[in-house]
């Protein structure tokens, strides 16, 4: 027997070992096309990486450049404190470039009795009538009615007039400063810069202050539930869907994002998904022993790696006694008479798991900006396997019976979501955010039909912004 | 010959086409003829040619000398095959239950048929007998190496080689009885 198939061995490799044929014409064609294909994607590829890096120095380059942490209202309040308040010389106030002004003009008299130690002088006419002018903005801006803190604006408008019309007059200053030192109005102009200022600061900033002093970094952990399932191609639907259902497990981790404009930020972090599905009875049938319906055994007397394909990858059972109806199971023998079925699995099913460790990158977008913020979120993760394996519910709990084989280690996903902040005070507050994630390619390798799982979570959390 | 085997090769290591083209031309015939071995079709043979030679053409660097790379080549070709059937090398034709079945074993029964006949016959396996019927009685693996590259054990190996010429004895007899001299 050995010597006839040895002597068999011996003929098929002589006829098959040196077999050739021409193959049609189109098949280097298609290879042609793919290689070429090949080196464009790698360009456009390099070409994207390029454009986006681009892209994001160029963002992050423009926050920066914008980002004043101190912001206009500090620089507002530095000015006051290096003049009025802290009793400098006049002449050191209201210069645009925060130097000394130019002394006045030589003078018989001195522009004011007492130059320095009061704090309501000002430096000269035009200054004075700006000054006036506004505080009177300010005032307005508080929602302060000058009225209420006696300046009339009819004598801030004779001011600025006047100074206005005596700016050609070298010698005419220390008329008009005096004028403006008696007046009564003086003192409450400057009072009201002061509560005008302070009722800026602390309450009412202008749009493009209140983006300058917001925080613009949020870090936060957030933990949902997830329902996950698969898609996959038509035909496979047909065969799978009888006994597959998603199932429902749960996700988590941890967030940073970063504000780049009044609206929108850039967010990215780490999570934890465990996902899967599961295999229903009586799509499944579990046999007390493996050789029940494997007769022949190799040397260990068992055949001890039974695998199945089904709509995720290939089960590979650890204990070989498993048998998945709906998918043509691996045993290569039609069950033993004498197989029997566990009464206690029977029933069961079976579940995979897939763990992954998500990394996403997501642009969110705020459409209401209140105490209850609503943000659009999309963007997309790169998902690396952790971990697969195979359990079945037992009444001792989940027993696991194998792993999967033919997963892609590395996949990408597409997000969607709506994200509801509840601003709790300055620098906390609640998420609740509702996100769908689906695959961009197959969780298998080449040799399974496509199937791409997704996942809808609610996460919620709690976020910290500085 | 093996000269312009080395410029050829070093030529597409730099991408050049014409080149790929010229190495292509060269063993095309002999790898179109090894992937039909392996697939069901004609189809699935083209398909894993392709698959093949891109594989080829992307892993080239691989080939420090020339005088290995016509088995590297065919190295390439069967992993590819392997990797289109591995998945299905676990599943089970309700037909091959049955025709495997109390076969008795022909001697010389494949003397009288020719290559293609051989192919056509090996072509109608299923991919778990016929991966390991190629493995074995083509490429001279082991069972221990079948076992490995197909993940299923030696025993499993040897039956599915058993059940694989069963299978081509019964089919070669009923499509080719009058010839065969028992």
């Amino acid at each position: 027997m050995n010597e006839q198939q040895d002597r068999d061995k011996g003929i098929l490799k002589d006829r098959l070992g040196d077999y050739r044929v021409d193959p049609p014409a189109h098949v280097w064609a298609s290879i042609s096309a793919r290689l070429g294909r090949g080196s464009r994607r790698k360009m456009i590829l390099i070409s994207l990486s390029v454009a986006a890096t681009i892209a994001l120095a160029v963002l992050l380059g423009i926050n920066f450049l914008q980002w004043d942490p101190f912001g206009p209202m500090e620089t507002a309040r530095t000015e006051r404190g290096s003049g009025i308040e802290d009793g400098g010389s006049p002449g050191d106030r209201y210069t645009p470039t925060g130097t000394p002004a130019s002394p006045e003009p030589a003078s018989p008299e001195p522009a004011s009795p007492e130059p320095a130690d009061r704090p309501g002088a000002v430096a000269g006419p035009q200054e004075a009538a700006a000054h006036v002018e506004a505080s009177v903005d300010l005032a307005e801006k508080a929602g302060i009615r000058p009225e209420d803190v006696g300046i009339r604006t009819e004598e801030a408008v004779a001011l600025s007039d006047e100074a206005g019309a005596r700016t050609d007059e070298p010698g005419a200053p220390s008329e008009h400063l005096a004028r403006a030192e008696k007046s009564e109005t003086d003192e409450s102009i400057e009072g009201t810069i002061l509560i005008a200022q302070e009722e800026l600061q602390l309450d009412v900033p202008s749009g493009s202050e209140q983006e300058n002093r917001d925080p613009r970094w949020i870090v936060g952990a957030a933990l949902s539930p997830i329902y996950s399932y698969r898609d996959a191609e038509e035909q496979l639907l047909a065969v799978s869907s009888d006994y597959e259902r998603g199932i429902i497990s749960y996700a988590g981790g941890i967030h940073v994002s970063y504000r780049t404009g009044e609206r929108l930020a850039i967010e990215s972090g780490v999570l934890f998904n465990k996902m899967g599905i599961a295999i229903s009875a009586p799509g499944v049938q579990v046999f007390k022993q493996s050789f029940d319906f494997a007769p022949l055994r190799d040397e260990t007397g068992s055949s001890n790696i039974l695998a199945v394909s089904n709509s995720m990858g290939n089960i590979v059972s650890q204990s070989g006694d498993i048998y998945v109806n709906s998918y043509k199971a691996n045993q290569f023998y039609e069950l033993n008479s004498s197989a029997v079925a566990d009464e206690v699995y029977a029933d069961q099913g079976i579940r995979q798991n897939f763990d992954y460790l998500e990394l996403p990158f997501n642009v969110r977008y705020s459409v209401i900006k209140r105490d209850l913020e609503v943000q659009l979120v999309g963007g997309m993760s790169t998902n690396f396997l952790l971990n697969s394996n195979v359990t079945m519910p037992t009444t001792e709990g989940n027993l696991e019976i194998g792993y999967l084989t033919n997963l892609k280690t590395v996949n990408y996903s597409g997000n969607a979501g709506v994200g509801m902040i509840y601003h709790l005070q300055e620098h906390f507050s609640l998420r609740l955010e509702p996100r769908f994630r689906y695959f961009l390619n197959s969780i298998n390798d080449q040799t399974l039909p496509v199937t791409r799982p997704f996942t809808f979570g609610i996460y919620t959390g709690l976020n910290y912004r500085f | 010959m093996a000269e312009k085997l080395e410029i050829l090769l070093e030529e597409c290591k730099r991408g050049r086409p014409r080149s790929q083209e010229a190495l292509y031309k060269r063993f095309a015939s002999a790898m179109y003829g090894l992937c039909l071995q392996y697939a069901s079709s004609e189809e699935d043979a083209q398909d894993i040619m392709q698959d093949g030679f891109i594989k080829v053409f992307s892993k080239l660097d691989q080939v420090n000398n020339p005088a290995a790379f016509p088995g590297w080549i065919r190295r390439v070709m069967i992993n590819t095959a392997l990797e289109k059937y591995r998945s299905q090398v676990f599943l089970q034709r309700v037909d091959d239950i049955r025709e495997e079945m109390n076969e008795e074993t022909v001697d010389g029964i494949y003397d009288s048929l020719t290559s293609g006949e051989l192919v056509g016959l090996i072509q109608t396996l299923s991919p778990k007998y016929r991966l390991v019927f190629n493995l074995y009685a083509v490429e001279g693996y082991s069972h221990q190496e079948i076992s490995k590259e197909l993940g299923i054990t030696v025993g499993t190996s040897k039956s599915n080689l058993s059940r694989a010429r069963a299978i081509l004895q019964k089919k070669i007899k009923k499509s080719y009885g009058s010839a065969i001299a028992r």
